[in-house]
This record gives C-alpha cells, sequence and structure tokens, in this order.
C-alpha cells in the first residue's frame, strides 16, 4: 500500500466513510473516529447554543446522525459543519428546533457567506447589509451595516 | 535557530482576547494565530491591531504537509496573504495531513515512519517554501492515537529525517510528547535526547485529559507538571526562540494564562 492508499483509506476509517487501513488497530481507530465526532460536536455547540439548548439531551444523537451523513470542509471546518447542521434541522417537524436553528443561523449569517460548492474558500466574510430577524431569547430585528456593526432593535 | 528573534514566551490567540492581549502586551513575547481562523479582511484587520502591539505568530493546522497528494493551492495563498499581512519571524505547521482523497479529516492524522512519508513532507515544504520566500519554516510533532503499519524507523528518528530533509526548524510540543510517551510507553527525556536540539526553535505547552483511557493533547487543561519538568530539562540545551502556552477550551481567566507564561519565561531565562 503506497503512502497515497493509505492516507485514503485512514481519512475514510477516522471519518465514518469506510474501513480503516489494514495494519491499524480498530479498536484505536475507532476510538480516534469518536474522539474527532466529540471535537466537531463541541465546536458546534459553541456555534449553535440555541440549537444545543433546544435539543437537550438529544444533542449528542443529532449530531452524531449528521456526523455520518456530512463531512465538512473548507478553512472554517467547524463553521461550514455547524451551517449544515442547523440547516438540516431547519426542516425538523418540531417548532422549537425549527425556531432556535433558524436563529443560530442568522448569528452565523451576520458574519460570514456560505457557498454552493465545498473547498476552501467555501464559506468568506459578509461584507454587505444583512437584514434578518431572531425570536429567541428575545424577539429582535438585526441590521448588519457593512463594516461589520451590528444594530439590535427589539420588537 | 539562533537567528531568528528571541520572543520568549506567550499564548495561542483567540480573538475573544485581543483586548486582554494588548492590554498586557508587557507580559507577552507573542502570540500564535491559526491562520484557518482568521478569514476575510475584518478578521486580518483585528490581528493585525495585535501585531502592532505584540509579535504575531502563525500556525498553521490545515496545510496537510504529510499529504501524498500535494497542497491546496488557495490554502497556501491564504497563508502566504496572512504571512504578508502581519509579518511573523517564522512560520509553523505539522509532521501531519489532514485530508485524503477528497475527505478532510478535521485534525492532525499521523503518518507512517517511512522514507515516503519523509520525503513527501520535504517536497510540500518546498513547495510552500516558493509561496512564503524569506520565512523560516518550522515542524512540529504531533501525538498520535495509533501507530501506522510499516515503520521503517522510529519516530524521533522519523522526525529528525523530516525536519533535515525539508531543512526546517522544529517546534517541538513537549505535551505531545508527554502524551505520546504516556499512550506508547516510552521514556519522554530519552525520545527528546534522540531530536535534532540544535534545529528546535519554539516550544508548545498545554493540558490535556484522560478519556477512553489514552491521554488526550485536548488543550483544555493547564500545563501538567511533567511537561514543565520536560521543558526545564531541554531550555538549556535549545536555542529556543519562543514557548507559546495553548489553550483552545474550557477557558481559565486570562491572568491564569499569564501567570503560566510567566512561569515558561523565567524557565527561559535561567542558565542557557
Amino acid at each position: 500500500m503506497d503512502l497515497a492508499d493509505l492516507q485514503r483509506r485512514l481519512a475514510a476509517g477516522l471519518t465514518g466513510r469506510g474501513p480503516g487501513p489494514e495494519g491499524v488497530d480498530p479498536g484505536a481507530l475507532e476510538r480516534a473516529r469518536r474522539g474527532l465526532e466529540s471535537k466537531r460536536r463541541r465546536a458546534a455547540a459553541h456555534l449553535l447554543p440555541r440549537l444545543r439548548a433546544a435539543l437537550g439531551a438529544g444533542w449528542k444523537d443529532r449530531f452524531a446522525e449528521h456526523a455520518e451523513r456530512y463531512t465538512p470542509s473548507g478553512l472554517l471546518y467547524h463553521v461550514d459543519d455547524a451551517w449544515e447542521l442547523a440547516e438540516t434541522l431547519a426542516r425538523s417537524p418540531d417548532r422549537e428546533i425549527v425556531q432556535a436553528a433558524r436563529d443560530d443561523l442568522v448569528s452565523l449569517r451576520l458574519r460570514w457567506v456560505r457557498g454552493r460548492e465545498a473547498g476552501a474558500g467555501r464559506l468568506r466574510e459578509r461584507k454587505g447589509f444583512l437584514i434578518a430577524r431572531m425570536r429567541r431569547p428575545v424577539r429582535l430585528v438585526l441590521i448588519r451595516l457593512p463594516g461589520g456593526r451590528v444594530w439590535r432593535l427589539k420588537v | 535557530m539562533a537567528d531568528l528573534p528571541f520572543l520568549g514566551a506567550g499564548v495561542s490567540f483567540r480573538p475573544a482576547w485581543r483586548w486582554e492581549v494588548i492590554r498586557h502586551r508587557g507580559e507577552l513575547g507573542a502570540v500564535e494565530c491559526i491562520p484557518e481562523d482568521v478569514v476575510g479582511p475584518a478578521a486580518e484587520r483585528d490581528l493585525t491591531l495585535v501585531r502592532d502591539a505584540v509579535p504575531v505568530l502563525l500556525h498553521g493546522i490545515g496545510l496537510s504537509l504529510g499529504s501524498a497528494e500535494g497542497l491546496d493551492p488557495e490554502r497556501v495563498r491564504h497563508v502566504a496573504r496572512l504571512a504578508e499581512a502581519v509579518s511573523p519571524p517564522w512560520f509553523s505547521e505539522h509532521i501531519a495531513f489532514t485530508r485524503a482523497g477528497g475527505v478532510e479529516i478535521g485534525h492532525l492524522t499521523p503518518l507512517p515512519f517511512t522514507r515516503e512519508a519523509v520525503a513527501t513532507v520535504a517536497r510540500n515544504v518546498a513547495e510552500l517554501r516558493r509561496a512564503l520566500p524569506g520565512l523560516p519554516i518550522l515542524l512540529e510533532n504531533i501525538a498520535y492515537p495509533f501507530v501506522l503499519p510499516g515503520a521503517e524507523m522510529t519516530e524521533a528518528e522519523f522526525v529528525r529525517a523530516v525536519v533535515e530533509e525539508a531543512d526546517a526548524g522544529l517546534l517541538l510540543d513537549l505535551e505531545n510528547v508527554h502524551a505520546n510517551a504516556r499512550n506508547h510507553g516510552y521514556d519522554a527525556t530519552a525520545y527528546l535526547e534522540s531530536l535534532p536540539l540544535e534545529r528546535v526553535g519554539e516550544v508548545h505547552l498545554a493540558g490535556g485529559v484522560v478519556h477512553d483511557g489514552q491521554y488526550v493533547d485536548s488543550h483544555t487543561r493547564p500545563v501538567p507538571e511533567e511537561s514543565w519538568a520536560l521543558l526545564e530539562w531541554l531550555a538549556p540545551r535549545t536555542p529556543v526562540r519562543a514557548v507559546i502556552i495553548e489553550r483552545d477550551d474550557d477557558l481559565p481567566p486570562f491572568e491564569d494564562l499569564l501567570a503560566e507564561v510567566a512561569r515558561a519565561r523565567k524557565i527561559l531565562d535561567g542558565p542557557r
């Protein structure tokens, strides 16, 4: 097995996309995979506090479902990860979850723009205006100005 | 390495700390920033504000210098642009890979201790140098949760071979040495004695946790006494220019980190 092949198999094993390479202790590989998922989950919890609170004890399992389906990419890897999760949960049948996801997505959109194509530059800094609404913890209209200042108006 | 400027001790940078860093600039020799976290003009502006107060080191985590597939040109351009903006005295990255076959692993993943891996890192570093002309490059040893098959040399021989073939300096992460020694059953000091200590330009210190029976370099705890002991052993034997205290989560009051910075500086200022 050459280095390229070893690395492809290792990437697959560590992200749950396939078996790891022969000769690597499967128990150690699985511990490492769980550790990486845990790291992703902690980062997402910081970026999606409303969803984290709304999901409560269900957060870990919902994140595991997401991690099985999606592998983030790009310079802002954890932001991409959180964004994808929030967009998925914004389609949930649970209204509380949908609202939490939408509010967290507003927080992300105030700072970044996410392109369609995966790659190093998928996320870039937002530069222009944005007007958005947020419901939790209070109802707000947010106006982002070019330069980054955000006005928060209670409604 | 002795030609590089002596910076003393500092901390890994978090944007939430920028005003603390500026306020305490007299107590910090440097801050170290991850270029992958600095995206966009506003983030770059913030970083140059910090750079005007304290030297900024750039420490990449996503170039994947060990990738057999080569480097991502967009990531290299990003690093080069930031290096031009903040003028670090050197650039550092890891002896690891982070992506393969279109899959981002999201973590520094070990390389096999083989001649092929040595040559791969050296080739990628040569390509990186073309984008960072004249900027010294340091390579960091990583913690590894498993050993890959086909090893042709020991880990210490591998790290030595990589930095010599890439003609790079060594960023010695003592917490990674501590973690690997605990998890893989070897003596940390004997490991350090096998390394090209004349190439050590920078040291990282951090604190980890035990999880699933393994010591994990999580950067979430104070630096353990074992790692302080390694720094005390190392400092008189190397031309180390900077020690960075890494803390990524479970953030303590900034003053706690300053106390660790002061302790590191005291060791560096000791007999050398």
